[in-house]
């Protein structure tokens, strides 16, 4: 456990435990008195709820040493629509452009994490590791679905269309959380051969599923849809939007550079142009956010003297930037769906835990990685989020007619892949030994007033 | 595009460009107030550019609430301090009498003109009367700041203006609180109260908050978590109190006054949040603008006028009771009219107001509190260089050469309470009033 939270002893806890009562109970006294509002009301109470009982959750949850997502996790869903409903289903949908901020925020930290020198030391590994780890959690996945097809939502559906859908479903098990990793390493900053490789592997591996999901999507249209046939037409447009995110990332980065070198004031404000504005132009001219701002902070990290200032910047912002994301992703958790599908979606998650450890062991040991490596390497890629969610959307734009109920299981299995991926990958930070000062005190509790 | 990405697109832009006029490129043309993203926002509303339309606006009101809540929180949190040094009581004390005598003139001439000149009930006429007091009260520090800073005035009247300015924000504030609870929202609460119960309901509000916020960031000593903490909570008051048909901005200013009074960690908390403050008062500021419209009310100019005049008025009266005791000659008119900058609490309170009471009501409050920021920065600023300059408390040569001072380097800054500080203002909180740095 880290220094600050040592030296929390239990009266610390005490006054944390009542305030997360008192904020729930202020809430729902104001619920019962005016049980109807408008909804930016509802917006504006729900983010001040999901930050605060979030920010208190995972401080309470840290005694028992789970990361800070879990507790980000838990309060999203105790305040969400299923539990006290503080914050309705609508308010979850309001919020979720601050997605958009979140994932901007995020890729440009793990660009900027991402240096050459890091890339060059890592580079043998990340690619044993995405060359064993793909195609076997792929087929191990895929297998485990065609399996358990029966027990699915698509057990009527003909032979071909189940084995079009164990494709994507194979392909959506190979995404990663880069949102969760660096979630970790905000709260933990963790330094060491364990964090260089997770961080190098999932930032790749993104990269790596995007193309697979539109290779996917190609391959499997004609077995879902009888009209269509085999057409790489969509490789070329994806090939397109990965070029253009890439080049307009290199414009941002340098831009970004030259600002923080010339002016470098009012970063908070120019992060919050750059989450929500660019974001909002990318998504308008059809190009992908996230890959955009990876190659931005990737820019600014290694070709300029910047990357430190923007670092800081970023992390000044990250604790309430990931508190509200997966507080959101927690009130998201679609218990319905979870009871719906919770036989199949835990089988699932356990056969690509098991896969995912399988590759990691053995593509360690091709890649002749340390043994930190070879026997935790596997703890960082268990999380999924939001780029799985995502790319479950993706799945429903493509196949209207099977994507509704694989969202609907996705999101069952995301969910607990994101309950568990975090914990899991603190743990083998922990005992790695690569958990560092992360939650040290950055000022001492004050102890004379002003 | 979307409003959101039309809104951003514009706060960059506003921003290169004030870092152009005000920043450190040109720097000695900035405006005090931040009327500059005022302007702008009027410019590109609705009834200019039509950049803003009115039901984008709509989508921002999440942004605005939050902007309005957040500054007022701030405000709370460094209530009755200049930098880092506390007003003394008599100062805050001499502040809110003086602010209170020009919302009760500005309010008093407003009722009576509403009265006369529009078919208004007693209702709305009380309204749109306490409206006007409230955005007509306030001198904003951070004019005041500009002054005293870029010209490094020092003395025993620059000292006394910059108390006085922090002092009287809380009477708008207090306002306003007492203009939402007489209007109650009885519609959405199920539990109808009477008006002074609703004043209560929003302290308390803020002051549960406002002691949960200080108890739990006085136990975390990372900033990270004092980040979702105090945000959370502001969120929280905010929401909280919206829903209840209470006043969000009285409410968020008394958690932030409460969690200063209570935690051990203020100065920490303050440096955390200093730097944010322009950062939200630059989209508030535009937005408030682009909802800025003249109202379909008849008299309206008249009522304008009429409270821009007793606003005028007091703030004579104010600068020739705040130099009562002063042994040196003082050029009171100059101060009076040096008194009239208004800035991002006159706009929030017009914008609250404006959101609340939708219509010609909402509409006159805040196109009047428009008014009083541009006509404030246009006259203020000069007109208290002038009465510093005439009271001897600006060097000759930074009179001569209107330019900002360098920042001192940390080594030279004066001592926090040492005597040769207290009459500068140069050793306070930040050097660049409009929180550039």
């Amino acid at each position: 456990m880290s220094a600050a939270t040592q030296g929390k002893g239990v009266g610390a806890r005490l006054v944390q435990a009542a305030a997360l009562l008192v904020v729930l109970g202020v809430l729902l006294l104001a619920m019962q008195i005016a049980p109807e509002t408008r909804s930016v009301v509802g917006t504006v109470a729900g983010l001040g709820v999901l930050l605060l009982a979030g920010t208190l959750m995972s401080e309470l949850l840290e005694v028992l040493r789970l990361p800070h997502i879990s507790g980000y996790l838990a309060a999203g869903f105790i305040c969400g629509p299923y539990v006290l409903h503080l914050v309705d289903a609508e308010t979850v949908h309001r919020l979720q452009p601050v997605n958009g901020l979140t994932v901007a925020l995020i890729s440009l930290a793990g660009g900027a994490e991402l240096k050459v020198d890091l890339v060059r030391r890592t580079a043998r590994s990340v690619l044993v590791a995405t060359l064993v780890q793909s195609p076997l959690v792929f087929f191990v996945v895929g297998a485990a679905f065609l399996a358990l097809a029966p027990y699915t939502p698509f057990a009527d559906l003909p032979p071909r269309a189940i084995f079009a859908v164990a494709v994507l479903w194979a392909i959506l098990a190979v995404s990663r959380s880069p949102t969760a990793l660096l979630g970790i390493f905000s709260q933990l900053r963790p330094k060491g051969p364990l964090a260089e490789f997770s961080l190098a592997f999932v930032m790749f591996s993104n990269l790596v599923v995007i193309v697979m999901m539109a290779v996917g999507i190609a391959l499997v249209r004609p077995l879902l849809d009888s009209d269509a046939s085999l057409s790489l037409s969509n490789l070329g447009l994806l090939g397109r939007e990965l070029l253009g995110s890439a080049t307009l990332g290199i414009t941002l980065g340098i831009a970004l550079a030259v600002y923080l070198r010339l002016v470098g004031q009012n970063l908070l404000l120019v992060l919050l142009v750059l989450g929500v504005g660019v974001s909002e132009l990318l998504r308008y001219i059809q190009l992908d956010a996230m890959l955009a701002f990876l190659v931005a902070g990737f820019v600014v990290e290694n070709f300029s003297a910047q990357g430190p200032k923007l670092l800081k910047a970023i992390e000044n912002t990250g604790a309430v930037v990931y508190v509200i994301f997966f507080a959101l992703a927690g009130a998201h958790l679609d218990l319905p769906a979870l009871k719906m599908f919770y036989p199949v979606a835990l089988t699932l998650c356990l056969v690509r835990c098991v896969a995912t450890w399988g590759a990691a062991v053995g593509g360690s040991w091709f890649a002749r990685d340390q043994p930190v490596v070879r026997r935790w390497g596997w703890s960082g890629l268990v999380a999924q989020a939001g780029l799985a969610l995502g790319l479950s959307t993706v799945v429903v734009r493509a196949f209207p007619s099977v994507g509704i109920e694989f969202q609907t299981m996705a999101i069952a299995v995301i969910a607990i892949n994101e309950v568990i991926g975090p914990m899991v990958f603190k743990l083998g930070l922990d005992r790695a030994g690569e958990s560092r000062s992360g939650d040290e005190p950055d000022a001492p509790p004050s102890s004379t007033r002003n | 595009m979307s409003p959101v990405a039309a809104l951003m697109g514009l706060l960059a832009l506003a921003y290169f460009g004030s870092m152009l006029v005000g920043g450190r490129a040109i720097r000695g043309y900035g405006l005090p107030s931040g009327t500059e993203f005022l302007i702008l926002g009027i410019f590109i509303g609705p009834k200019f550019l039509g950049l803003l339309t009115r039901s984008g606006l709509s989508s921002f009101e999440p942004l605005i609430l939050f902007g309005l809540t957040w500054l007022s929180m701030t405000i709370g949190l460094h209530y009755g301090l200049v930098g880092d040094r506390r007003v003394a009581a008599r100062r805050m004390f001499a502040g809110l009498g003086l602010a209170l005598l020009a919302t009760v003139t500005t309010g008093t001439v407003a009722l009576l003109f509403t009265l006369a000149l529009t078919d208004f009930g007693a209702l709305d006429a009380a309204v749109l009367a306490l409206g006007c007091a409230a955005v007509s009260t306030e001198t904003t520090r951070h004019a005041v700041r500009w002054v005293t800073e870029r010209y490094g005035a020092t003395g025993s009247v620059s000292e006394l203006v910059a108390e006085v300015s922090e002092a009287d924000d809380l009477v708008p504030i207090a306002t306003l609180a007492v203009l939402f609870a007489l209007v109650p929202q009885t519609d959405a609460v199920a539990l109808p109260l009477p008006a002074w119960a609703l004043v209560l309901a929003t302290i308390g509000a803020g002051g549960i908050m406002g002691a949960t916020c200080a108890s739990l960031v006085d136990i975390e000593p990372r900033s990270s978590q004092r980040w979702g903490i105090v945000l959370g909570a502001m969120l929280l008051t905010a929401g909280t109190s919206m829903r209840l048909g209470l006043s969000a901005i009285t409410a968020a200013f008394v958690m932030g006054l409460v969690a200063a009074s209570l935690m051990r960690s203020r100065t920490l908390v303050l440096r955390m949040v200093a730097p944010t403050e322009r950062a939200v008062m630059v989209p508030t500021l535009v937005v408030a603008g682009a909802c800025v419209t003249i109202p379909d009310l008849p008299g309206f100019t008249a009522i304008a006028l009429g409270v821009l005049g007793a606003r005028v008025v007091a703030k004579q009266a104010s600068a020739r009771l705040l130099t009562r005791t002063q042994e040196k000659a003082i050029p009171r008119t100059s101060l009076g009219l040096g008194l009239l900058p208004a800035g991002v609490l006159t706009m929030a309170v017009g914008l609250a107001c404006a959101l609340r009471f939708p219509g010609p009501v909402g509409d006159t409050i805040l196109a009047v509190a428009a008014i009083h920021v541009v006509l404030g920065e246009v006259v203020g600023p000069a007109m208290l260089r002038r009465a510093l300059r005439l009271s001897d408390e600006v060097p000759a040569s930074a009179a001569a050469t209107p330019m900002p001072r360098p920042r001192p380097k940390p080594a030279e800054r004066p001592r926090r309470g040492s005597r040769g500080s207290r009459g500068s203002l140069a050793g306070s909180r930040s050097s660049d009033p409009r929180g550039t740095s």
